[in-house]
């Protein structure tokens, strides 16, 4: 186990624009590191960066301690599975599995045992002899995870395993990979697009956007605490609401003449600030409340909970996600209440403004 | 964020050229192989055929004056080259066009998903496999004045004794008929494969539409065969400047040098002549006629052409 | 409607396969006929005889004609074979300075007519003391720039993360170019050696240029030389070498077609 360290690492094609911007992060033995950020922003580049298929341009790479920026990726003692799983069509799967195994001087026998060992692991036992081209997407997807099993290596890098499996298999892949992992104690680091998987599979995770880092930390560190606008609306599903607004004493006002009273944890300052809150904050308003009546432009049940998007303004929509199925129709007007704890404020440039800093997170978790 | 430790962060400089220098050494490894084939059976001699071109030679191909253009001089004056160079235009004219519409139209034949249209796509490709030298064996006996089958067939209407080979006039037509026929194989199963290549659903698109075949034919099958027409149209002229093996076996050049193509006039100027200079010259030529067909094909047809 | 078009397209079909196989089959119906028959311009043979086979064979050294074309198509699909991969392997999957230059080198040799190199090549040969060998004759074939674009085209169709993941586990490139691409690439690697086996077979110049005596020739040049000896008489003889001239070339080209047709488009037009 070997922690993995970036230090002020930068990459760039043509020598100006840089596709990723002073990247700093140390990965420790063992973590699962989730990168996670939308398509286009040098997660994969990253990754390829770690493996050694892309170079560094500009700062250092170490793994357990050493620096490795111009190591081949062969002697960085690292397995990858690839995101179409790079199985080799015209080897069986014990071949696929052990492709990889000659170069360690590892004995056909030693190669045998591990190879039936992973396949023990993964259920592959009775496709030891088939051709890729004859198992299923999961099937094909757990070839290549025994083959990155099979090398023994303390560090496993994974590029969007999941994607190319359907809904179902993909949530059954996510535990059977984080069980994995756990087991073997390896370190892996994983890329995404898809922010469930971060949550759900990550240790710690980063959120990139533009070939920079928005934040490092444990998933509901996150999602409790986004750093930026960005992050805010990246992480959690449906994402958080935001809207721009002014702080005039305790009122919030809104673009479209919308005010909402609050009596603590305002800004101090006058400016224009943006507003941010998970829908599962927003709650119907018992007649005790401090409410706001708002049109329902559309609600989505979805059996376990009941998504109602209400107009906050005339051109800004939120969502408001409760538990239940519940029977409203578009069109009705409904009172709405705010928990103002709850409430997130950003610097119009994104920035989150420090002071919000409520500590519901331990408390209200129903995301839990 | 900060930097968890402080490390020197230049890379290695010296590191990445080393490697660097090794993937180039491997990769001119496993290219060496070509690029000395290439260089000794192709740039040098291409080179060399241009510096013969400019010297007078002795029999065994040496240098022996340097002449200038004189060569191309003499030639451009010369009646036999003149008649080569005809023979050589109206022996493309004759056989290019002529190659590609018929085997288009096969290849539109064969497309049609009938029963047993491999067997059909197989004999139309048939004379792919036929070498020129057999060919041209077959098409002489079939043009044998007195018991070639052709001859025969024509006395049925009354034309007798067409001299199709020593016949001046009838000559050169002769042999472009043999080498159409030589054609059509190779043509037939480029066309065939562009056809193939087409979406089906275009043309299932078109059947919804309702609209007929010849106007599918025209909106639909001919611009997205285009490619595939420009690509074995380039070809076909290219190999039409290089015929030599059925005038070789046909005609030996004659009668009266109305088939004696470029080919054959380098051929017969270079290893029964022993005249290396003039013949250099007219490879030289013939280089430049193959170059240009071929940037005007590009530079003209690539406007009409749709690509995918 | 429907069936009578079918019909026509049938009856065309015949008519179009008839025309273009008649020489074949002609040349075919006369290697059966004698002498006498031939020169009456029968085209069909009143009693098929094989005699013009047993005489092909015994006048000729056909077999030797037939050996030594073999030899020689053989040995140059196998030279063009492994050179085209080599270089074809390089310009898909190793990246280094002045590749595309090397490529682009490639690329003009396709405008070069062979036939405008043929002197100083047949010098060349001369010189190095490879008239009348199997050296002369294959050698100079052996690197072809169709083979290495047909080639790279398929190699492009790998996908990069195969060789990526090879890299990450440590294979050595050798070993993946022997292990996973040329096993994968076996329809191109079979479509190029068709089509050199096929081309090499039919070669006619370079083979009249360099041989003259039967040790080394080709069947191509020993029909030239019949033809040329045999003329008017012996027809029947003459037709039965061709027959056996082209038997094995057409059992290739309708075995191999399919590919042939594939491969010859993935390597011409992309």
């Amino acid at each position: 186990m070997e922690q993995i360290e970036l230090v002020h690492v930068y990459k760039s094609y043509n020598g100006k624009d840089n596709v990723i911007h002073d990247l700093s992060v140390s990965i420790e033995p063992g973590e699962f590191f989730v990168l996670v950020g939308p398509s286009g922003c040098g997660k994969s580049t990253i990754l390829r960066m770690i493996a050694g298929l892309e170079t560094i341009t500009s700062g250092t790479l170490l793994i357990g301690g050493i620096e490795v920026n111009e190591l081949p990726p062969s002697e960085r003692n690292l397995s990858m599975v690839f995101q179409n799983y790079a199985l080799y069509p015209h080897l069986t799967v014990e071949q696929n599995i052990t492709f990889g195994l000659y170069k360690k001087k590892i004995s056909k026998q030693e190669q045998k045992k591990r190879c039936l060992e992973a396949a023990e692991m993964l259920g592959l036992t009775d496709f030891l002899k088939h051709k890729p081209r004859q198992l299923s997407g999961g099937q094909r997807q757990r070839v290549a995870l025994a083959r990155a099993i099979v090398t023994h290596a303390p560090i496993c890098l994974m590029d969007e395993p999941l994607s190319n499996l359907d809904a179902k298999l993909r949530a059954k892949m996510r535990s059977e990979i984080r069980q994995l992992q756990r087991r073997l104690g390896i370190t892996m680091i994983y890329v995404t697009h898809d922010q469930v998987e971060a949550m759900t599979m990550a240790d710690r995770m980063m959120i990139l956007h533009e070939g920079r880092a928005q934040q490092i930390g444990a998933p509901l560190d996150i999602y409790n605490h986004p750093s930026n606008t960005f992050v805010a609306s990246f992480i959690g599903s449906p994402p958080m609401n935001l809207a721009k607004a002014k702080v005039l004493e305790s009122l919030l006002l809104f673009d479209n003449g919308r005010a909402m009273r609050l009596h603590h944890h305002l800004p101090p300052s006058t400016q224009q600030i943006i507003v941010g809150v998970r829908p599962e904050h927003i709650r119907l308003a018992k007649p005790s409340d401090d409410h706001f009546i708002a049109k329902v432009v559309n609600v989505e049940v979805l059996g376990t909970e009941t998504l109602v998007t209400f107009e906050l303004t005339k051109n800004e929509h939120w969502i408001a996600r409760w538990s239940g199925q519940w029977n409203i129709h578009a069109g009705e007007k409904v009172p709405l209440t705010i928990d103002e704890t709850a409430f997130l404020f950003f610097h119009e440039n994104g920035q989150r403004l420090d002071h919000s800093i409520p500590s519901y997170a331990a408390g209200k978790g129903e995301h839990q | 964020m900060n930097a968890p430790l402080s490390v020197k962060s230049s890379p290695s400089v010296p590191v990445r050229r080393k490697r660097a220098v090794w993937t180039t050494l491997e990769g001119i490894v496993y290219l060496l192989p070509s690029l000395i084939l290439f260089s000794i059976f192709l740039f040098y001699p291409m080179l060399k055929t241009v510096y013969l071109s400019f010297y007078a030679t002795d029999h065994q191909g040496n240098p022996v004056q340097f002449v200038g253009i004189e060569n191309f001089v003499y030639l451009l004056k010369d009646v036999n080259f003149l008649q080569s160079i005809k023979a050589t235009l109206l022996f493309v004219c004759y056989t290019v066009p002529a190659s590609v519409v018929l085997a288009l139209c096969l290849a539109l034949m064969a497309n049609e998903k009938l029963k047993g249209i491999g067997l059909f796509r197989t004999f139309f490709s048939s004379t792919m496999g036929m070498s020129v030298a057999a060919s041209s064996v077959i098409w002489m006996f079939m043009y044998n004045p007195s018991i070639g089958v052709i001859n025969k067939v024509l006395s049925l209407f009354g034309i007798s004794d067409v001299q199709w080979l020593l016949d001046p006039k009838i000559a050169l037509i002769s042999v472009s008929i043999s080498t159409i026929w030589m054609n059509i194989g190779f043509t037939f199963l480029i066309l065939l494969g562009g056809l193939q290549n087409i979406d089906p659903t275009l043309y299932e698109s078109a059947r919804i539409a309702g609209v007929s075949y010849w106007y599918q034919l025209r909106k639909v099958t001919l611009p997205l065969l285009s490619p595939t027409l420009f690509f074995v149209t380039t070809v076909s002229l290219i190999h039409s400047f290089q015929t030599f093996g059925q005038i070789d076996i046909l005609t030996k050049g004659g009668p009266m040098d109305a088939t004696n193509v470029i080919v054959y006039s380098i051929y017969k100027d270079a290893f029964i002549n022993y005249n290396f200079g003039s013949a250099s010259a007219q490879a030289v030529l013939l280089f430049f006629a193959i170059l240009v067909v071929t940037f005007l094909q590009f530079k003209f047809g690539e406007r009409k052409v749709h690509y995918q | 409607m429907n069936v009578l078009r079918t019909f026509l397209l049938y009856a065309l079909l015949v008519i179009c396969s008839v025309v273009v196989l008649f020489p074949i089959v002609y040349a075919f119906l006369i290697s059966f006929m004698d002498g006498a028959e031939v020169l009456q311009g029968h085209i069909w043979p009143q009693k098929f005889t094989m005699k013009n086979y047993v005489a092909a064979f015994q006048k000729v050294p056909l077999f030797e004609y037939l050996f030594n074309s073999f030899i020689v198509s053989f040995i140059v699909m196998l030279g063009q074979l492994i050179i085209s991969s080599l270089a074809a392997f390089a310009f898909v999957f190793l990246k280094f300075k002045g590749r595309d230059v090397l490529f682009f080198l490639c690329i003009a040799t396709m405008l070069i007519p062979w036939e405008a190199t043929m002197i100083p090549n047949f010098l060349t040969v001369q010189k190095l003391g490879w008239l009348n060998s199997y050296l002369g004759l294959t050698v100079p074939f052996f690197a072809s720039a169709f083979g290495i674009f047909l080639l790279r085209q398929h190699f492009k169709t790998i996908p990069l993360e195969l060789y990526e993941a090879a890299q990450v586990s440590g294979v050595g490139r050798f070993r993946f170019f022997w292990n996973i691409v040329l096993p994968l690439s076996r329809t191109s690697l079979i479509t190029l050696g068709v089509y050199s086996f096929l081309t090499t077979w039919n070669m006619y110049l370079w083979p009249l240029l360099v041989t003259n005596n039967d040790r080394v020739r080709t069947v191509q040049i020993g029909l030239k030389q019949m033809q040329s000896q045999e003329i008017s008489t012996e027809w029947g003889v003459v037709m039965a070498a061709v027959i056996v001239v082209i038997l094995p070339t057409l059992l290739l080209l309708f075995v191999g077609q399919k590919h042939l047709q594939k491969g010859l488009m993935q390597g011409a037009i992309k």
